[in-house]
């Protein structure tokens, strides 16, 4: 019910993914369900992005070419203006010791991309934006 | 000749070297053992032949004396007296003889036995699982060889364990690179389907939903299988961390069941869940828990058919807390049992229904319900099924 009351056609999603295709694919996705999105490649450019128009939340991979996800959450939740945004790790690395050192850095979740659907993905985004 | 000795020289050497022990270095033990006992067994010896003699040459004397002094009356008393100080004499000396001797015995038992000694201590630390004990035993005997080639037995092990260590840490480092690069084709691959079955690419004909939803299963399954990979290689590296926390155990279950009842209903099955327990705290990783227990419910719900039953309950004894997991479903041929916590172990029947299941979900089950110091076993359902039983020490925070 929450849910429905969000007006998410103005919210604004940024998906730092490297790999093109699973970037397309829940652009896609994104797009399709009224979300504003932009894509990012590396994770300099995402902070580009990120410094360019604030986002209302993040989707963040960790392996990218330049700097990881991990330095870019850093960044994000270093700076005052930006440690408001949600940050959700979208990942297919799943030890122990990346979930740790995520939540340590103030990601708000850490889906595992191989064991999870863009629709699910989706409903992650909505509740934490409702929750916020 | 130099070419001749050089070469074995060396292998001397080495073999020292790998010994451990230096030959040379200490007394060899016959002179320990001449010092400590056969030396003054002796030198007590002549002492007390000497006393002996002496005192017998006293009395002899004593004796001649007196039957030379014509006037004199031999007095037996005079005999008795002169023997009766031989006889304490001797006395004296056979007991001090004897303490020696006895002492000297013991001493000897205890430096025969310092090298059994020093080679039990090595064993020992060698059981605890030190490997890098050199047993420093230089006696040149049965003994001191028995640790050389003890000392050589080790180093010999030593080099299997590390090559095999290194073995394990190749496989769980091939493991987790192959589980990850196919991770990211599979996430394609999964997207694609769930857009496509949407709709996303036009409309479906209901065949083509079909179809699309076995793929949809197949690509999860993969993905499950991946998961268990993983878990396997980070529980069996140690990196599994276990960070237990005071968890509510009652509140905890009804998530569980909540999770699974679904599950379970929408394969046609049905789920009761049964607790007479009231809010009680544990201490529990409960990341590591929800999979431990997940597989177990996971299982049942998998193998038991349509139309079946499984039965979930909790309850507590003084110390324990026991969780049960009872299905009526295919159950486990007796000859599986044994394998049943084992990595990679399928059993028969269980292929027969699910031929992908990676063999890993209890392997790794049992790895965290050991963490927490707990037990989880198998029961046999007298006609048809399974009862897992898991087992969770209650300690008072």
């Amino acid at each position: 019910m929450e849910k429905e009351k969000i007006d998410t056609s103005r919210k604004y999603v940024l998906i730092v993914e490297d790999d093109s295709f699973l970037r397309s694919l829940i652009t896609q996705k994104f797009t399709q369900e009224g979300f504003e999105v932009f894509g990012a490649v590396t994770g300099k450019e995402g902070i580009e992005k990120i410094n360019d128009r604030m986002p209302d939340i993040i989707l963040l991979d960790i392996l990218l070419p330049d700097i990881n996800g991990f330095d870019v959450l850093a960044y994000v939740k270093k700076d005052e203006m930006l440690r408001d945004i949600p940050v959700l790790i979208i990942s297919n690395l799943s030890d122990q010791e990346d979930l740790e050192r995520a939540q340590k850095l103030g990601a708000k979740e850490f889906l595992i991309k191989a064991n999870i659907s863009t629709t699910e993905i989706v409903n992650k985004v909505r509740e934490t934006l409702a929750g916020k | 000749m130099k070419p001749v000795v050089t070469p074995r020289k060396e292998l001397i050497e080495k073999n020292k070297e790998l010994s451990g022990a230096k030959f040379n270095a200490r007394v060899p033990l016959f002179v320990k053992t001449f010092f400590f006992f056969v030396a003054p067994t002796l030198i007590i010896f002549a002492i007390t032949v000497i006393f002996l003699v002496a005192g017998y040459e006293r009395l002899v004397v004593n004796l001649f004396d007196a039957l030379n002094q014509k006037d004199a009356i031999v007095d037996s008393s005079f005999v008795v007296k002169n023997l009766e100080e031989m006889r304490m004499l001797a006395e004296v000396v056979v007991s001090v003889f004897l303490f020696i001797v006895i002492s000297g015995s013991m001493a000897l038992v205890f430096v025969l036995n310092e090298p059994l000694r020093e080679l039990i201590r090595g064993m020992r630390e060698v059981m605890k699982g030190n490997l890098s004990v050199s047993i420093k035993v230089a006696t040149r005997d049965e003994i001191g060889e028995l640790a050389r080639i003890f000392n050589l037995m080790v180093a010999k092990i030593r080099v299997a364990r590390d090559r095999e260590q290194e073995i394990a840490t190749l496989k769980h480092e091939f493991v987790s690179i192959v589980a990850h690069q196919f991770r990211t084709p599979l996430t394609s691959m999964k997207w694609v389907l769930e857009a496509i079955s949407s709709g996303d690419a036009g409309a479906l004909t209901k065949n083509q939903i079909d179809l699309l939803e076995k793929g949809k299963i197949s690509s999860d399954q993969l993905s499950d299988v991946l998961s268990d990979l993983l878990n396997m290689v980070q529980a069996e590296e140690g990196k599994f961390k276990h960070s237990p926390k005071n968890v509510e155990i009652v509140a905890f279950m009804q998530d569980i069941v909540r999770k699974y009842k679904e599950l379970a209903q929408e394969k046609g099955i049905t789920f009761e869940y049964e607790t007479k327990m009231k809010a009680h705290s544990i201490p529990l990783d409960e990341e590591k828990f929800t999979l431990a227990i997940g597989s177990v419910i996971m299982n049942a719900i998998t193998y038991t058919p349509r139309g079946g039953f499984i039965k979930l309950s909790l309850g507590s004894s003084e110390n324990t807390l026991h969780i049960k997991v009872k299905d009526t479903g295919i159950g486990i041929s007796k000859k599986d049992i044994s394998k049943l916590f084992t990595k990679f172990s399928r059993g028969e029947n269980a292929l027969l229904v699910h031929p992908d299941g990676s063999g890993i979900g209890l392997y790794v089950a049992k790895n965290i319900i050991d963490k927490h110091e707990g037990r989880i076993w198998y029961e046999p359902e007298e006609e048809k099924g399974s009862v897992f039983h898991i087992e969770l020490p209650i300690k008072n925070a």
